[in-house]
């Protein structure tokens, strides 16, 4: 045999990388055509490398359908991956301050207890708990309010037949929550918010209204102004109305009044309206000018109760 | 941003980036396809799996702590995921009858000419058969002609025990394929 095995398979190694000279090459065929070892192993090294071309590798549009198909399912789990990040600065914390951790998870616990709520928060979404929430709801459109109760609720529910014999299913899952918290927390501000402007709910939306006044808050004093200009029952703009004169009296609420006199459609908030205005400090001539500019629409009665109060031609 | 290495793509997705994500994607995702072909030897499932990979790779980035290379802790997780999909198409297909199909390789073997296409069919056939460590090993050192000392920091191993494993797959397949090889030219 013209060389040894071992410095054959070495050059069948360069061969690989692609690092191999013509003569090495021919090296290797003088080699194996006497060395069978050899021959079935430069074969194999052959096919392998054959078989690495002919893998059908897709096409750009089918990664780019791939990569737009992953970065849909990782945005799906982000509350679990903050857990998970949660976890991890916890775990470093433990480390730096072995004792921060115990005494946060006291004082955390703690909280939940003064807050006498525990969290019955699912861990995953299975089907059971799906099969409950859509019952709960289907319960819930029949006026049977808490014949079955589940931890989460289903809005914007749509069923349609999909081609292959099954059907597509789409819908909102919600989780309930109740807590109690302090009248200053930004989470009341929100939910307060939440509940003046969501227009499916009078009810609560006068309530939270009246709340505003304790709550003292810029943004909830906004929520109050829309709601007065915009809210189509009268029940809630008279409300709007009765609260926002509770709160301190500067030039938003000076105008949002005044506005009120010069625009609202009905004759009772233009006259409560009215009525608030002549109690502050408010330059007159505003107050006149905002009745003038109603023009034809203002009402004889508020014509006449201006005339009363001072504010007449 | 393409200018950046992986690990300094890695930071930027752990800070939410969505688009570091996509160019790390891009670089390595022929990689993560061709090597689970290797084990799965469909191109619709092996795209399966890479996409699998980089979900995975995604939820678990914070775990990557740059130590070795990210394309071997990317090639790792290739090869869990490649192996739970074939664990999976196992349990499936003891559930269907056999067919024609679903034959043993070796009677393909006894056929005396086999087409290159057949041929390749068949080497893939048995690299997904040697065991994990090996069939990695044996794909990224021949179909992507990885040199030992990446293969290694694939395997998480020395390049001494990297070549050991080479060595004993080469050996594998040799015996596997036996009589159906000829030289190549």
């Amino acid at each position: 045999m013209s060389e040894r095995c071992d410095d054959i398979r070495e050059l069948m190694e360069d061969h690989l990388a692609g690092e191999l000279a013509p003569e090495d090459l021919a090296r290797i065929r003088e080699h194996c055509a006497e060395c069978a070892d050899c021959r079935e192993l430069a074969a194999l090294h052959g096919l392998l490398s054959r078989a690495g071309e002919e893998i059908p590798v897709p096409d750009a549009d089918e990664f780019q359908a791939m990569r737009a198909q992953v970065l849909r399912e990782v945005r799906r789990p982000r509350a679990r991956r903050v857990a998970w990040e949660l976890g991890r600065d916890l775990v470093r914390l433990a480390r730096l301050h072995p004792v921060a951790v115990p005494a946060l998870v006291v004082l955390l616990l703690a909280v939940a207890l003064l807050a006498g709520r525990w969290s019955a928060a699912p861990a995953t979404l299975d089907d059971e708990l799906l099969q409950r929430a859509v019952r709960s709801q289907a319960a819930r459109s029949a006026g049977l309010d808490g014949f079955w109760d589940a931890p989460l609720s289903l809005a914007n529910v749509d069923v349609r037949p999909a081609p292959d014999g099954r059907l597509d299913l789409s819908f909102d899952v919600c989780q309930h929550v109740e807590m109690a918290a302090d009248r200053r927390s930004p989470v009341v501000r929100e939910v307060l918010l939440h509940a003046i402007l969501e227009p499916s709910n009078l009810g609560a939306r006068l309530e939270a209204m009246d709340l505003t006044a304790e709550v003292a808050d810029p943004a909830l004093r906004e929520a109050l102004i829309v709601t007065l200009h915009q809210d189509p029952a009268l029940a809630v703009r008279l409300e709007a109305l009765r609260v926002l004169a509770r709160h301190p009296f500067d030039a938003d609420v000076r105008d949002a009044l005044l506005t009120t006199l010069r625009r609202d459609e009905s004759v009772q908030m233009r006259l409560s309206a009215l009525e608030i205005l002549a109690g502050r400090e408010v330059d007159r001539k505003a107050v006149r000018r905002a009745i003038d500019d109603a023009g034809q629409e203002s009402d004889p009665a508020v014509l006449q109760y201006a005339s009363e109060i001072g504010y007449g031609l | 941003m393409t200018t950046l290495n992986d690990d300094a793509l890695v930071a930027e997705i752990l800070d939410g980036s969505e688009a570091a994500f996509e160019l790390l994607m891009q670089r390595h995702e022929r990689l993560v396809y061709r090597v689970s072909y290797g084990f799965v030897r469909d191109r619709d499932d092996a795209l399966d799996v890479t996409q699998e990979v980089f979900v995975r790779a995604h939820e678990k980035l914070a775990t990557y702590r740059g130590e070795g290379t990210f394309r071997a802790w990317l090639l790792s997780l290739t090869r869990r995921a490649s192996l739970n999909w074939l664990r999976r198409r196992r349990r499936d297909r003891a559930r269907e009858p056999i067919t024609a199909a679903a034959a043993p390789a070796v009677a393909a073997r006894q056929e005396a000419d086999l087409s290159r296409r057949e041929e390749t069919a068949l080497v893939l056939d048995e690299l997904s058969r040697l065991n994990p460590r090996q069939c990695l090993a044996v794909s990224l050192r021949y179909l992507e002609r990885m040199p030992v000392r990446q293969i290694a920091a694939a395997l998480e191993c020395s390049e001494g025990v990297a070549k050991n494993i080479l060595f004993r797959g080469v050996r594998k397949l040799r015996e596997r394929l036996g009589t159906s090889l000829e030289i190549g030219s």
